[in-house]
């Protein structure tokens, strides 16, 4: 399918699933899941708090509550090792999907991305590596989503001189090169190794 | 592209080369030779194996991921057959039979129930990929192999002129690279398979009105595909070694080849798998960090004008 097709696919999908989402927009459509009256419909709450009471659904306040009360359960092994890491994959993951399911493009560099961001963070800012320029943490994090942002530009400005199957295989060529890039490199990446300890200060011991 | 465009785009691309190989033609004569007799040497490579891989996307529209793990497949194959009968050629046979039997496998039971799904088949395969390559971590370990190149081929070749001596399996490589090329080309322009597959490359729905087998077509040239894969793996087995992520660098250069050469054509693999092989190994000879970075140029150089790739035309 190619990514002219895809994107016609999904926009009629969504037009057709849109009066169901937005049922005051029809009319004749669902009526409204609130099952209460809406107690700010007439009152002059602020915006935000009438917001929340029409889109919050008790699923998201079980989740929040979980992810909130989480590190209070688990041990640290659990919270490290497993939570942190679903959230961040799930981060990527989530870009996957949009740019799939809007742009009708499947990026397999998306790791790339998060990869370069990281090695951003790890070279400029504090890490264990003799590399590491010891940037303060405030400076660092914007200018790591900055560099990512820049290359992702540049990948996608490749990448969407074709489209569907060339796409992916432009893309995953570029994230494989990546891969040997970083693992050629000793200079900036340090190869395998990579860089361990990215924190926050500069340990004083 | 008009004439005077063309000619820019010579100079541009080919004034920087030219400057390049008059300088360390001066500078190292020997290093400049031998590092052009090793880049296309690991081109034939390339190109016996990215062939495979244009093969089977020119005519099922299906890029096949996995084609890096069948590569893999057959070297380690080749391997086990080569330690246990002796025989190189025998494992060469083994190491293209292991993989066309895979290849089958893969499309019969599972691309052809997804057939016309690109992007769903492409997933899978990709899905595929991972799974060969830990099984084959599995039974053989992490460990690297090393497979011995056969008697008649051992050892260098001496007197050549600057060159002074030079491996004879690596110069057979070459060898290897063009006989296939050449079988490819009498396969699909002089027998009946070859016009099926062309004429399958062309229309698919036309041809099988026309009351031929295509899935039979199918088979047979993924069943070809997947086998150059297996051959360039046990050949690889030799030149370089078997060892996991092997097969995600020749993903890779399949990928390069393909992208360079525009796919579905194989005299655009014989030109892609050339480029990529002189950039790769010149790179690692002149600028060991950056190698790299080459094939990202060349990448960004052929998407910027012809985003078909060299010899391809649009799908």
């Amino acid at each position: 399918m190619t990514a002219a097709k895809w994107r016609r696919a999904m926009n009629t999908g969504v037009a057709s699933a849109v009066p169901r989402l937005l049922p005051s927009a029809g009319g004749s459509a669902a009526p409204t899941p609130a099952t209460a009256p809406d107690p700010y419909a007439d009152s002059n709450a602020p915006r935000w708090l009438k917001f929340l009471w029409r889109n919050l659904s008790p699923r998201h306040v079980f989740t929040l509550a979980f992810v909130l009360l989480l590190p209070l359960i688990v041990s640290p092994f659990i919270i490290y090792q497993v939570a942190s890491q679903a959230l961040i994959f799930g981060l990527i993951a989530l870009s996957l999907t949009f740019l799939a399911g809007y742009g009708g493009m499947v990026s397999l560099a998306q790791m790339s991305v998060a990869g370069m961001a990281g090695y951003a963070l790890a070279v400029l800012g504090v890490s264990g590596t003799e590399t590491s320029l010891g940037w303060p943490w405030g400076v660092v994090v914007p200018f790591a989503l900055f560099i990512a942002v820049l290359c992702s530009t540049l990948i996608g400005w490749l990448s969407v001189r074709t489209d569907g199957i060339y796409t992916i295989m432009i893309t995953l060529a570029i994230g494989v090169a990546f891969y040997y890039l970083v693992l050629q490199n000793y200079t900036v990446f340090n190869g395998f190794q990579g860089s361990r300890r990215c924190t926050r200060r500069r340990s004083t011991a | 592209m008009t004439r005077r465009e063309r000619l820019a785009t010579w100079i541009l691309v080919g004034g920087p080369i030219l400057v390049f190989s008059l300088w360390a033609l001066v500078d190292n004569p020997r290093l400049y030779l031998v590092t052009m007799l090793n880049s296309l040497t690991l081109a034939s490579l390339y190109f016996i194996v990215a062939s495979g891989f244009t093969l089977v996307f020119g005519l099922m529209r299906n890029v096949n991921l996995a084609h890096g793990s069948l590569y893999l497949l057959g070297g380690y194959v080749g391997y086990v057959v080569a330690r246990e009968t002796g025989w190189w050629i025998i494992s060469l046979a083994a190491g293209f039979l292991a993989a066309a039997v895979a290849g089958v496998l893969i499309q019969v039971l599972i691309l052809r129930r997804m057939q016309g799904q690109d992007l769903r088949q492409t997933m899978v395969t990709i899905g595929l990929s991972i799974v060969i390559a830990d099984i084959l971590l599995w039974i053989f370990t992490g460990q690297v192999y090393q497979m011995e190149a056969p008697t008649w081929l051992q050892g260098p070749i001496r007197g050549i002129p600057v060159i002074k001596a030079y491996s004879a399996y690596r110069l057979s490589l070459l060898g290897f690279g063009i006989a296939i090329g050449i079988f490819l080309w009498f396969l699909l322009n002089r027998t009946k398979v070859g016009m099926m597959i062309r004429a399958g490359v062309d229309d698919r729905a036309m041809l099988a009105a026309a009351g031929v087998n295509v899935n039979l077509v199918f088979a047979i040239t993924f069943m070809l595909g997947a086998g150059l894969a297996g051959f360039g793996g046990v050949i690889g087995a030799v030149e370089l070694s078997v060892v996991p992520g092997e097969d995600t660098r020749l993903l890779l250069a399949s990928l390069i080849v393909v992208i360079v050469g525009g796919m579905g054509s194989v005299l655009g693999a014989a030109i892609g798998a050339a480029i990529l092989g002189l950039a790769e190994t010149y790179g690692l000879a002149y600028a060991p960090t950056y190698s790299v970075v080459f094939t990202f140029v060349i990448l960004i150089g052929v998407l910027a004008f012809r985003p078909r790739g060299i010899m391809g035309r649009p799908a």
